[in-house]
C-alpha cells in the first residue's frame, strides 16, 4: 500500500464503475462481473509489467461475489490495497496473499451485506420514502414545479447523501484498512446507526399516517382508522401487501354483491 | 402533455436504476408516480398510485436472489393507463398495473439468468488473453433491460389499455363497486406495511 490513499483519478473511475455493479447481475455468479469491473482499472495499474498476472487477478474476480451495492466499495477499496501488496510480493510468495485477499473478499461481503441491508433497505429507504410522503401530503400538491418538486427533492437528498458518503468515503475506508478491515469495522456503531435510523423512520411514518387521515374526509376518518388497524393486524402474520390489497379487493366485492356497499 | 410513448420510454430509462445502474432511487413509484402524473397535468393521481405502491413495496427487500414485484413498472402501467389515451378508470388500472408489475419481473428473472452468458464472454475473453470488455457488457445488458421494460410498458399501454377500457362498462356494478372499495383501503394498507417495516425489533 501506498499509504496514500487511491489517487483521484482512479478512484473516480472506480466509483463510475460501482454505479454499474449490478449491470450484469446473474444468478449464476451474482455481481461477479460488476466487481470485476470495477477492480479492473487498479489492477491494470498494479500489474503493469505482469499483464498475464493482471488477467489472473482480473479472473479471480470474476468468481461468484454478492453484497449490499452501497456498502460494495469498501471491498473495493480493500481489494485494491491486498492486489497492490500481492503484486509488490514476488510471484513465489504471492499464494498465499492471494488466498487471504479471497477469505477476507468473501467474509466481508457477507458481513456488510448484513449491515447494509438493515440500514439502507429497511431503514434510509423507509424513512426517506416517509419524510418525501409526508412534505408531499403536508404541501398538497397542485402542480410541477412549484409544490411536488421540493418534497421529492428532500426525500432524494435525505437518501443520496449517506449513500454517497458510504460509497466514497468507504472505498478510501477499505483502502486504507486493507488488511486490518474487521477490526476497524468492529469500532464503528453500526448496530446503534441502524437502530437510530429505523427510530427516525418510524417518526417520519407515523407523520406520513396522521397527514394521510387529515387527507380523508372527515365522516371517514374513523373507518380510516379501522382500516388502518385491520390491516396492521393483518400484517402480523407474513402475507404480502399485494395479497391482502387483493384480499380487499375481493371482500369489497363480495360486500357490494351483498349490498353492502 | 407528454405522449405515451415518450413517458415509457423515459421511465423504461428511469427503471434502470431501480437495481441495475446507480440506485440513487430516481426509480421509486413515491418519485416516478408523481412525476409521471404531473407530466400528463394529474400530479394528484400520480401521488393516489405513488405512495401506496411506495410503503407496499416495503415488504419485500431486493436482498440476495431475491428480485421483488417490480413497484415502479406496476405505478408506471397503471399511470399510462388511466392517464393514457383511454383512461382506463383507476380502481381497474391499479390492480391491472400491478400485475404488468408482476410480468416484469418475471422477465427480468429471465434476464439474469440469461445473463450466465455474459459471465462465459467474459471468461472466454480471459482464456484468449484479452481484457473482457466489461463497459461494453453492462451497456449491452442495461440496453436489453431497457428494451424488455419499454415493450412490456407499451404493452400495457396500447394492448391492456384499450382491453380493460373496452370490459370496464360490461363488468357487474358489484364488481366496479368491490375495486373501489380495494383502491379506498389502498392508503391504509399502505400506511400499515410502512409502520410494520420500521416497527422496533429487539
Amino acid at each position: 500500500m501506498s499509504g496514500q490513499g487511491l489517487p483521484l483519478a482512479i478512484r473516480l473511475d472506480v466509483m463510475f464503475r460501482s454505479l454499474l455493479l449490478q449491470s450484469c447481475w446473474s444468478f449464476e455468479r451474482m455481481q461477479s462481473l460488476g466487481f470485476a469491473c470495477c477492480v479492473q482499472p487498479w489492477l491494470r495499474r498494479c500489474y503493469r509489467g505482469e499483464p498475464e498476472e493482471g488477467r489472473r487477478a482480473l479472473a479471480r474476480h470474476q468468481e461468484y461475489f454478492n453484497t449490499q451495492p452501497y456498502m460494495s466499495p469498501v471491498i473495493v477499496g480493500m481489494v485494491c490495497a491486498l492486489e497492490e501488496d500481492a503484486a509488490k510480493t514476488p510471484a513465489a510468495e504471492r499464494s498465499v496473499k492471494i488466498a487471504r485477499l479471497k477469505a477476507l473478499k468473501t467474509a466481508l461481503s457477507c458481513t456488510l451485506a448484513a449491515f447494509g441491508d438493515a440500514f439502507f433497505w429497511d431503514g434510509l429507504r423507509p424513512l426517506c420514502a416517509a419524510l418525501a410522503a409526508a412534505l408531499l401530503l403536508a404541501v398538497s400538491p397542485r402542480g410541477w414545479p412549484s409544490s411536488l418538486a421540493w418534497p421529492l427533492a428532500a426525500g432524494l437528498a435525505c437518501y443520496n447523501i449517506p449513500v454517497f458518503v458510504a460509497r466514497w468515503a468507504g472505498l478510501g475506508f477499505g483502502y486504507r484498512r486493507a488488511a486490518a478491515i474487521a477490526g476497524a469495522l468492529k469500532e464503528l456503531p453500526l448496530r446503534q446507526a441502524i437502530r437510530a435510523v429505523r427510530l427516525t423512520g418510524l417518526a417520519a411514518a407515523l407523520a406520513a399516517t396522521a397527514l394521510l387521515l387529515r387527507c380523508a374526509p372527515a365522516e371517514r376518518r374513523l373507518f380510516a382508522v379501522l382500516a388502518l388497524a385491520s390491516f396492521a393486524g393483518f400484517k402480523a402474520i407474513p402475507v404480502s401487501s399485494y395479497r391482502l390489497y387483493a384480499g380487499s379487493c375481493a371482500a369489497g366485492v363480495l360486500a357490494a354483491a351483498a349490498g353492502w356497499l | 402533455m407528454m405522449s405515451v410513448v415518450a413517458a415509457a420510454g423515459a421511465v423504461s430509462l428511469v427503471e434502470l436504476d431501480a437495481a441495475s445502474a446507480g440506485q440513487f432511487m430516481l426509480s421509486r413509484p413515491i418519485v416516478v408516480g408523481p412525476l409521471l402524473g404531473a407530466a400528463f397535468g394529474r400530479p394528484d393521481v400520480g401521488l393516489m398510485v405513488g405512495i401506496p405502491l411506495e410503503f407496499m413495496s416495503f415488504d419485500e427487500l431486493p436482498v440476495g436472489g431475491h428480485l421483488p414485484l417490480n413497484a415502479t413498472i406496476a405505478a408506471a402501467a397503471a399511470l399510462l393507463m388511466t392517464l393514457g389515451p383511454w383512461a382506463v378508470p383507476l380502481e381497474a388500472a391499479l390492480p391491472a398495473g400491478l400485475g404488468v408489475g408482476w410480468v416484469h419481473q418475471k422477465l427480468e428473472e429471465y434476464q439474469r439468468q440469461r445473463r450466465s452468458l455474459l459471465c462465459r464472454v467474459a471468461d472466454e475473453r480471459l482464456l484468449r488473453g484479452e481484457e473482457p470488455p466489461y463497459l461494453g457488457l453492462s451497456a449491452l445488458s442495461l440496453a436489453g433491460q431497457a428494451a424488455a421494460t419499454l415493450l412490456v410498458l407499451l404493452g400495457a399501454a396500447y394492448a391492456l389499455s384499450p382491453l380493460l377500457h373496452r370490459a370496464w362498462p360490461l363488468l357487474p356494478s358489484f364488481i366496479q363497486a368491490g375495486l373501489r372499495f380495494g383502491l379506498s383501503m389502498a392508503p391504509w394498507l399502505a400506511c400499515a406495511t410502512l409502520l410494520r417495516s420500521l416497527r422496533p425489533r429487539p
